[in-house]
C-alpha cells in the first residue's frame, strides 16, 4: 500500500492505484490466462494488459485488451457522467 | 441444322477465353497494385498536410511516416534510419496528449521528463532548459542526453512543449546511436523546420472534447 502510494507519486499521478500480487482479481476481469497462447519459450503469459471501465454502480462498463485507446475510453467517460449527472 | 466443330472455329473460341481470362486477370492484378491514398498531401506552398489536420514543411523523402496501429503514444511521427551500426535512427513525432496532467508549463515539463525514455533504460540528463515563444506562444524547450551503457545504446533528445490554449501539447526528437557512435545534428535542423512551420487546420480530440465538456456543464 505504501510502496504503491510513493509509485503513484514519483509519477504524478493524481489517483491511487492498487496492485494485485495474486491472480484473483486478474482471473476476474479476464486478464489473466494460463491457456494458449504461450510465450515463444512456452512459457506462460499469464497476464496481458487490459483496461476495463467500471462505473459509479460497479458495472464493468468497458473492456479491452492491448494498449488502450485513450480518446475512445474519454468519450466513454464523459457519457458515463453525463449518465451519472442525468443529462 | 447441327454446326460443324472446324480447327478455326476451336482456335476462335479458345482465343476468346484467353482474351476474356486476360481481362479478368488483368482486372485482378490492377485492382491488386492500387496503392492506397498516402496521408500526407502536397501542397503548392512548399508544404503537406496530414489527413487534413496539419499542414508544415515535411523532412526529406529518407524518412518515414511512422502510423499509430493503436493506443495514443502519438499523433504523427517519422523516423530515419541511419548509417552506422543498431541503433543508428531517429524519430521525431508531434504528440497531442503528452505524458503528465499539470497545465502549467513548467510542473508540466518536470512530470513529462519523469517518464521520458523510461522504458528503453536510458535515464536522460536535463542539459539545457529554456521558456521560449513557439508560433507566439509560451512554450519551453528541453534537451536531454542519455545512455544505457547495458544495451550499448545512448539517445539525445530536443523536446518542444507548446501551450495550445488550455491544453500542453509537444514535438519530440530523439536521437539513437551505439555509445561509441556520433550523434548527427541534421536530423535537429530538420525537426526545427517541422515544428517552425506546423499549422493545425482543424480543432484536435481533445479540444473538441473539453468543449462537449463544459457544454455538458461537467
Amino acid at each position: 500500500m505504501t510502496t504503491n502510494k510513493y509509485f503513484a507519486q514519483s509519477l504524478w499521478l493524481e489517483y491511487p492505484i492498487i496492485s494485485n500480487t495474486l491472480a484473483w482479481m486478474g482471473k476476474a476481469y479476464g486478464a489473466y490466462s494460463d491457456k494458449p497462447p504461450f510465450a515463444p519459450d512456452g512459457s506462460l503469459l499469464n497476464f496481458g494488459r487490459l483496461t476495463v471501465v467500471i462505473d459509479k454502480k460497479g458495472i464493468v462498463r468497458y473492456a479491452k485488451k492491448g494498449s488502450p485507446n485513450n480518446q475512445e475510453i474519454l468519450e466513454l467517460l464523459l457519457k458515463l457522467e453525463k449518465e451519472f449527472k442525468g443529462k | 441444322m447441327k454446326r460443324k466443330c472446324t480447327p478455326g472455329s476451336t482456335l476462335g473460341l479458345a482465343a476468346a477465353l484467353l482474351l476474356l481470362t486476360g481481362i479478368f486477370l488483368g482486372g485482378c492484378a490492377t485492382m491488386g497494385l492500387e496503392k492506397p491514398k498516402s496521408a500526407l498531401t502536397p501542397t503548392d506552398r512548399g508544404t503537406v498536410t496530414y489527413l487534413d489536420k496539419y499542414e508544415f514543411k515535411g523532412p526529406p523523402s529518407d524518412w518515414l511516416l511512422l502510423k499509430n496501429l493503436e493506443g495514443g503514444d502519438f499523433e504523427l511521427g517519422f523516423l530515419k534510419v541511419e548509417k552506422g551500426p543498431f541503433p543508428s535512427q531517429s524519430t521525431f513525432i508531434y504528440d497531442d496528449a503528452p505524458f503528465g496532467s499539470s497545465r502549467d508549463l513548467e510542473t508540466r515539463a518536470k512530470q513529462y521528463c519523469t517518464r521520458f525514455l523510461f522504458n528503453s533504460g536510458v535515464l536522460p540528463d536535463i542539459k539545457k532548459q529554456d521558456n521560449i515563444q513557439l508560433w507566439g506562444q509560451p512554450s519551453i524547450a528541453i534537451y536531454l542526453e542519455g545512455e544505457n551503457p547495458n544495451r550499448d545504446e545512448k539517445a539525445r533528445s530536443m523536446v518542444y512543449l507548446v501551450k495550445k490554449g488550455d491544453r500542453i501539447i509537444s514535438f519530440v526528437l530523439t536521437q539513437w546511436r551505439p555509445m561509441q557512435g556520433t550523434f548527427d545534428q541534421e536530423a535537429f535542423t530538420q525537426f526545427e523546420t517541422f515544428v517552425q512551420s506546423f499549422k493545425f487546420l482543424k480543432k484536435s480530440f481533445y479540444e473538441n472534447f473539453e468543449d462537449e465538456f463544459k457544454k455538458a456543464g461537467l
